[in-house]
């Protein structure tokens, strides 16, 4: 079993409190992902999961086993780092045989174990090679390589994508999640990327200034965010949101424009949310003022003003408006959030 | 483009004259170590005349005590930098990893002690050791030394060591290492050419001391700089043909470990200038 349970998991440097008492339940195989905008402490998370910040309160559990005052190496656990941090000295064999090797594991078996993580990452021509010959793909298949040849009970990455390009990335990404599928062993990966937690993760776990604000699975993090930091945080491009007020026949926005709202019209509701894919083109929709047209291909990004404030929808019909037309556009009413002044979602 | 030849004439020739202005007392130490003493100093000057090993023959004969402190300083040299080395790596491993504010004290006591100027130091040692019963040995000299030449070392290591991510020994410690040993295993390979450096300038530094074994020692310590001042200072005349071959002779371990460092040296000057 290698089920991780963190409870209520504090970090202070000095006066500073970097993480604030976080609780998460990780199941055995899942995959879950820490999501979050820099300095919000996913990061910090997970290297005190691997033993690398010491835990200022709460208690981490790998495997049954509280783990807070073990030493990295006696967690059992194993992470690939932005970095990649390839040992420079050393081939790639023996990058990925380092930790079999500490553990004095008969010749034989490491370089069974190395083989059969070549292959599987697709490395067995490169095993002779050092890092500095490897591309930046290939060093992530290697740092993936070393992760996997231990077995470990549970496997953190740390923004392991970051330094790739895009095309790179989204190769990586579906190379990750196969590699999770084949081996089903639980995995922590921290990414401020909210693309990648959406297309990887089992769970989600969003957290901003030391918190967690919101854990689901993806499709309930984009359906029934909790608050308007997370339902901006989730989706891309970001959810629009219309401040206004509520009356009696539906939401007005500042500026006085009239918004469709669902049946349910709670009074505290102060801000009208509705996702750029959520907004249609429709005759008799709200009149949007066009400032930017960005066509993709597959579809069209449309910047414009409500009134005086931003709104991006996002089509899939091509459309041909100037920039200063009107466009009329009306919001799929299943899927409008509306939030009380505290920025929480109302229900 | 003639501006551009002519610039590169007028380097050349500085860097020359550079060459020449440092060259040019070696070069005439060691021509003139196989010359004739009576040649030493003939006018007009040869290069090498008639060229003789018989100042190398005479330096046993004329110095007596030469090659054993031709032996001392090897002796001090080598276990006054295997000793700093130990400590600048030990003190750079700290420095650099564990960022706690107290660490500024040491740091700042150890750049301090290094402004002392070396008899300062010397005068309140004297008694110590005399009572100690170190003096003439070569415990003084080493320790003297390697108290001198760790900050230096510990500094210039501490450097390379910033160079070096942190990552790598925390992907260690999480592969099995314990942090002094992720250190030992990862980090410490990969400073090697800096290792081989600051070893360089150490070693010089300790090869060419002069203070410390002229006031520690007295007979079976003394090391060979101090043998070659007392033997220009000889009453009966100078022997010059000796004295340059002494000096020829004491300048081949420094080149010896030069040429040997050279590559690494030549990677620790590179260091930095090409993106990894």
């Amino acid at each position: 079993m290698s089920r991780v349970q963190i409870r209520q998991a504090g970090k202070r440097y000095a006066a500073v409190e970097v993480l604030k008492g976080v609780s998460v339940d990780i199941e055995d195989g899942q995959f879950v992902v820490l999501v979050g905008p820099s300095g919000c402490g996913k990061s910090t998370l997970l290297r005190m999961i691997a033993g690398l910040e010491e835990i200022s309160s709460g208690e981490i559990d790998i495997g049954g086993r509280v783990v807070n005052d073990l030493q990295p190496k006696d967690r059992d656990i194993a992470m690939v780092f932005q970095s990649y941090a390839l040992y420079p000295h050393k081939t790639v064999a023996d990058n990925m045989g380092f930790a079999l090797r500490l553990k004095r594991v008969p010749e034989a078996e490491i370089k069974a174990k190395v083989m059969r993580a070549a292959e599987i990452l697709s490395l067995t021509n490169l095993l002779d090679r050092y890092p500095r010959q490897l591309s930046g793909g290939q060093r992530q298949r290697v740092a993936m390589g070393r992760a996997i040849v231990r077995d470990p009970q549970v496997f953190l990455f740390d923004e392991p994508l970051s330094n790739l390009d895009a095309k790179l990335r989204v190769q990586m990404r579906a190379e990750i999640k196969e590699l999770h599928q084949r081996l089903k062993t639980t995995t922590i990966y921290v990414t401020h990327d909210q693309v990648e937690a959406m297309t990887m993760a089992d769970k989600i776990v969003v957290m901003r200034d030391g918190s967690i604000e919101q854990i689901g699975t993806p499709l309930e993090l984009y359906d029934r965010p909790k608050n308007m930091f997370v339902a901006g945080f989730i989706g891309s491009p970001s959810m629009n949101f219309i401040k206004g007020t509520m009356s009696s026949p539906g939401f007005t926005t500042e500026d006085g424009i009239a918004l469709p709202t669902p049946a349910e019209r709670p009074a505290s509701a102060t801000v009208y949310g509705v996702r750029p894919e959520h907004l249609r083109l429709a005759d008799d929709g709200i009149p949007l003022e066009v400032v930017v047209l960005e066509p993709t291909g597959s579809e069209t990004i449309v910047l414009g003003k409500l009134g005086k404030q931003n709104i991006t929808c996002v089509f899939r019909e091509r459309i041909s408006a100037q920039a200063g037309s009107i466009i009329r556009v009306r919001p799929d009413l299943q899927a409008v959030h509306l939030f009380d002044q505290n920025g929480a979602a109302i229900r | 483009m003639s501006g551009n030849i002519t610039g590169r004439i007028l380097v050349f020739v500085l860097l020359c004259i550079a060459v020449i202005w440092a060259f040019f007392p070696i070069l005439f130490m060691i021509s003139s170590s196989f010359k004739p003493g009576n040649l030493i100093w003939s006018y007009p000057p040869k290069l090498i005349a008639e060229p003789t090993f018989a100042n190398y023959q005479n330096i046993a004969t004329l110095f007596p005590r030469f090659w054993k402190s031709f032996f001392n300083s090897v002796i001090v040299t080598a276990l006054t930098t295997a000793l700093t080395l130990t400590m600048a790596i030990a003190s750079a491993f700290v420095f650099s990893r564990l960022r706690q504010p107290w660490l500024k004290v040491p740091a700042f006591l150890m750049i301090f002690v290094r402004m002392f100027p070396g008899i300062v130091v010397v005068i309140p040692l004297y008694p110590v050791f005399n009572e100690l019963g170190w003096l003439d040995t070569v415990t003084p000299l080493v320790l003297c030394g390697a108290a001198f030449a760790v900050s230096m070392a510990t500094l210039l290591i501490k450097t390379f060591v910033d160079d070096i991510p942190v990552d790598l020994e925390e992907a260690a410690m999480i592969d099995g290492c314990s942090r002094v040993g992720a250190f030992i295993r990862i980090t410490l390979p990969l400073l090697t050419p800096a290792i081989a450096a600051v070893s360089l300038v150490v070693a010089i530094g300790s090869w060419n001391e002069y203070l410390f074994p002229l006031v520690f020692t007295s007979n079976d310590a003394r090391t060979a700089p101090v043998i070659i001042a007392i033997a220009m200072s000889n009453e009966d005349g100078v022997a010059w043909g000796g004295i340059m071959a002494m000096a020829t002779a004491y300048l081949a371990p420094p080149l010896l470990l030069v040429l040997m460092l050279h590559k690494q040296i030549t990677n620790v000057m590179t260091m930095g200038a090409v993106k990894g």
